[in-house]
C-alpha cells in the first residue's frame, strides 16, 4: 500500500533529483539550490496529492526561475496521470452498466473521448457516473 | 510520479555559477541523489543543512 509518507518521499525524490541535475551542469548556485530545498521541506507537510505538489510547485517558480522546466514536467505528469485515471474509471463505469443501459455507458465513453474531459464535468453530466465513482 | 522524468534539467545554459567549488557541486549532487538513509526527505533536510553551512563560511 502506498502511504502519504511514501507519496511525500516521492515528491521530495524527484526534487532532489531535480536540483542534482542542475547542480552537476552548473546551473544554480549552492545557495540557491539549499533556498529551494528549504522551502520544500517547509512545506511538505502540506503536501497530500501530486496536485498539492505541483501548486507548490507552481508558487515556487515565482521566485526560482530555475524550476520553470520542473514545473512544466510536472504539469504534464499531473495530466497523463488524471488522464489515466479518468479511463480507469470510465472504463469500470461502462463495463458494469453496459450490459442494463448500453445507450448511457456509450454515451459516457463517448464524452470521455475529448483530451479536455474532467471527471468532475463527467459527474456532473452523468449522475449515474458521478454516483459510481463516489462510491469507487 | 510517473511517465517522463522529471529530473532533465533545462536544455538552455543559464549561467556559469563561478562561486562554487566543483568539488562542493559534486558532493552537493551526490548527498541529493543518495541520501544515506535511503528517505530523500531526511536527504533533502541533510542536504539544506550542509550547503547553508557551506555558504556561511564563505560569507
Amino acid at each position: 500500500m502506498v502511504t502519504t509518507l511514501d507519496n511525500k518521499n516521492e515528491y521530495a525524490k524527484s526534487i532532489c533529483l531535480f536540483l542534482a541535475e542542475l547542480l552537476r551542469t552548473r546551473r544554480i548556485t549552492l545557495a540557491r539550490s539549499s533556498e529551494i530545498a528549504q522551502k520544500v521541506l517547509q512545506n511538505i507537510n502540506l503536501i497530500d496529492t501530486e496536485e498539492d505538489f505541483l501548486r507548490l510547485t507552481k508558487e515556487l517558480a515565482f521566485e526560482f526561475e530555475e524550476l520553470h522546466y520542473f514545473k512544466e514536467r510536472l504539469s504534464k505528469n499531473v495530466h497523463v496521470n488524471q488522464r489515466r485515471e479518468l479511463e480507469k474509471k470510465v472504463r469500470e463505469f461502462a463495463a458494469s452498466v453496459m450490459y442494463q443501459d448500453s445507450k448511457l455507458a456509450l454515451d459516457v465513453l463517448a464524452a470521455a473521448v475529448s483530451d479536455e474531459a474532467r471527471l468532475e464535468d463527467l459527474g456532473a453530466r452523468f449522475p449515474q457516473f458521478e454516483q459510481f465513482i463516489k462510491t469507487k | 510520479m510517473s511517465e517522463e522524468s522529471l529530473t532533465e534539467s533545462e536544455p538552455k545554459e543559464i549561467e556559469s555559477k563561478a562561486e562554487d567549488r566543483e568539488a562542493d557541486l559534486t558532493e552537493a549532487a551526490q548527498m541529493l541523489e543518495e541520501p544515506k538513509d535511503g528517505s530523500f526527505l531526511t536527504g533533502l533536510a541533510a542536504f539544506v543543512a550542509w550547503a547553508k553551512s557551506l555558504v556561511a563560511k564563505k560569507d
